[in-house]
């Protein structure tokens, strides 16, 4: 009987690993060019394939892949640990309105004429800003878990005009054209030097996440009970709480504002396979790359000009959760 | 084991809840807390178990200052239950007993194959096999209960700590919990429990503790502390106190009758 848990165990794993892989490479293989599979797989043997196709793989579609997974791994598990962190099932990147302050600090960075890493930096920084901003406002004195969610709606609409600012003052001819495309969202321009910096800063806190997994289950007790457990939980929220905010504010940095996805893909998985965070982190992160890179197909091949991230993922996420709501008497955490 | 409260004196802000508060106990031993509502019975037993500030005097265990002991052992010694209704859990019940043995499972790895077992133990133990696999926010308020008492008692702790443990429960559920408690008297624990039912206080602890507010409280023998004439003053009713014959055994009830 144990016997054979393992082996689903061990199977289930293989499955969350090797999906996103097989997701990649399909999705490598579609575009306005169409690149057959086989020669994807003998491109990443070193076997010779046409130019064409080479350069179309090395310079266009890994970049914009890799940006899409890690995108599609981030924000669906910082807002699973926000989620968990504020016991609130509506908490997400957005909804905190970190995603408000990471734009803006990335739009301030754009405006100072950072380099990337550092519009990553402040990015981070506001992302930080706001979840401290957030929960005092939110969490001082209220045991309510809506408040928490109205703080986020009012810091993250000040911080919205923020962003206004920002681009009313940018330069029109030069500024103002990126900080708005940045906005926008999307995969299109994410460059190879962005990927170096941001790939191995987003696989170190998606570690940090996963290995703590079991404890981050801990979050969601009650403070007085927690307490009583004997484990240092303020240590533990500090690096979850980090970690979920660097990897948001490295998306909205690289990727701008993706919406949606922070909601709905922990909220699926949570009807997968339950509350238990040592399975929801794996699934969360396996299940958010293979819906980010589907998406990513889609807006880049479904017309001739690419549809934005964001319309997207509220074409899908809107009635998704609104199903969700209906269908299993709410969402409770 | 000794838990000694000395002086003690709790406060919210500038308010002062309670005043130069002393009791002793010692293992084995039930010791109820009774008194009206707001009166500092929650916050009292928050400051036993380290989780309210002490704003005077001091709490020791085994002559130890609380304070001074560390985190991690304390809270090794001592487990708490909040009052019935008041917590849920997300997770199924063996994942929720679990949590109960996070201290001593590694941070970056899962619970060990033992940790399942004792969990697994304890459920056993309470009756509450069945609820397992069960997500405890389904589950009800009595059920739910026990999950929490498995909780706090699977990393066998010395002391228990309980708020209103039988409270929003009904007679049925009220009895395990309260014959749980019981149990634990039996294998040498000491158990502490908030409550607003003086004849649960009466049947099940050996030591009574009685809060009016501030410094004005009554600590002792239960059969000492609980009486006509203890209940009338600190609650501010008229009580009726009777011996309820059932075959040969008599049992000693209060029945509050009327306001004063």
């Amino acid at each position: 009987m144990k016997n054979k848990t393992e082996h689903i165990n061990i199977f289930v794993g293989l499955l969350l690993i090797l999906a996103p892989i097989l997701t990649a490479i399909i999705c490598l293989s579609m575009g306005r060019l169409n690149i057959p599979i086989t020669d994807i797989i003998n491109y990443f043997k070193g076997i010779e394939i046409p130019a064409q196709y080479r350069l179309t793989i090395a310079n266009i579609r890994i970049p914009r892949i890799i940006a899409t997974m890690v995108v599609g791994a981030s924000l669906p598990l910082a807002g699973l640990i926000f989620q968990s962190y504020f016991s609130n099932p509506l908490a997400t990147p957005d909804t905190l309105g970190v995603a408000s302050g990471s734009c803006f600090g990335a739009a301030l960075g754009i405006l100072l004429g950072l380099n990337i890493l550092g519009i990553e930096f402040t990015a981070f920084i506001f992302g930080v800003i706001i979840v401290i901003l957030t929960g005092i406002t939110g969490m001082k004195r209220s045991e309510s878990k809506q408040t928490i969610i109205l703080a986020g709606i009012i810091v993250g609409s000040l911080f919205q005009s923020l962003v206004s600012f920002v681009k009313f003052i940018a330069d029109t001819d030069t500024q103002l054209p990126s900080i708005t495309f940045f906005l926008m969202g999307s995969f299109q321009s994410v460059g190879k030097e962005t990927l170096f910096i941001s790939v191995p800063i987003v696989a170190i806190c998606i570690f940090v996440i996963f290995i703590l997994r079991w404890r981050i289950n801990l979050l969601t007790l009650d403070g007085d009970v927690v307490k009583t457990m004997g484990v240092n939980i303020t240590l533990l929220r500090i690096t979850v709480i980090i970690a979920a905010t660097i990897i948001t504010a490295i998306s909205i940095a690289m990727a701008g504002q993706v919406g949606w996805v922070g909601l709905i893909v922990p909220h699926f998985c949570r009807m997968l396979v339950g509350e238990n965070h040592t399975r929801l982190v794996p699934f969360t992160i396996s299940i958010g790359i293979c819906f980010m890179l589907i998406i990513d197909t889609i807006s880049r091949t479904m017309f001739a000009a690419e549809i934005p991230i964001s319309v997207l993922t509220s074409i899908i996420g809107a009635p998704f959760f609104i199903y969700m709501l209906r269908s299993r008497g709410g969402v409770k955490l | 084991m000794i838990l000694e409260v000395n002086n003690l004196s709790l406060s919210y802000g500038k308010t002062e809840i309670l005043k130069n508060i002393n009791f002793k106990l010692e293992n084995p031993c039930v010791c109820s807390i009774l008194g009206p509502n707001g009166i500092g019975k929650t916050t009292l037993i928050r400051s036993l178990l380290g989780l309210k500030e002490i704003s005077k005097g001091s709490i020791s265990l085994d002559g130890v200052d609380i304070r001074k002991i560390d985190r991690k052992s304390f809270y090794s010694k001592i487990s708490y239950v909040k009052q019935g209704g008041k917590e849920t859990s997300i997770y199924t019940a063996l994942d929720t007993v679990l949590l109960g043995l996070a201290s001593r499972i590694n941070p970056l790895l899962k619970p060990k194959e033992s940790d399942v077992v004792l969990a697994e133990q304890i459920l056993e133990e309470l009756h509450i096999s069945h609820l397992r696999d069960k997500y405890v926010s389904r589950l009800s308020g009595g059920e739910a209960q026990m999950v929490f008492m498995a909780r706090a008692l699977v990393k066998n702790p010395e002391i228990l700590i309980l708020d209103e443990p039988e409270s929003n429960l009904d007679y049925r559920n009220q009895l395990l919990i309260l014959e749980i408690i019981k149990s634990l008297e039996e294998k040498g624990k000491l158990i502490i429990f908030n409550t607003h039912y003086p004849d649960h206080a009466l049947r099940y602890s050996k030591k009574t503790l009685m809060l009016r507010g501030l410094d004005n409280y009554v600590f002792g023998d239960t059969k000492e502390i609980i009486t006509k004439e203890n209940i009338e003053n600190t609650f501010r009713i008229k009580a009726a106190v009777g011996d309820l014959k059932d075959g040969e055994n008599i049992y000693r009830d209060i029945v509050p009758v009327s306001i004063v």
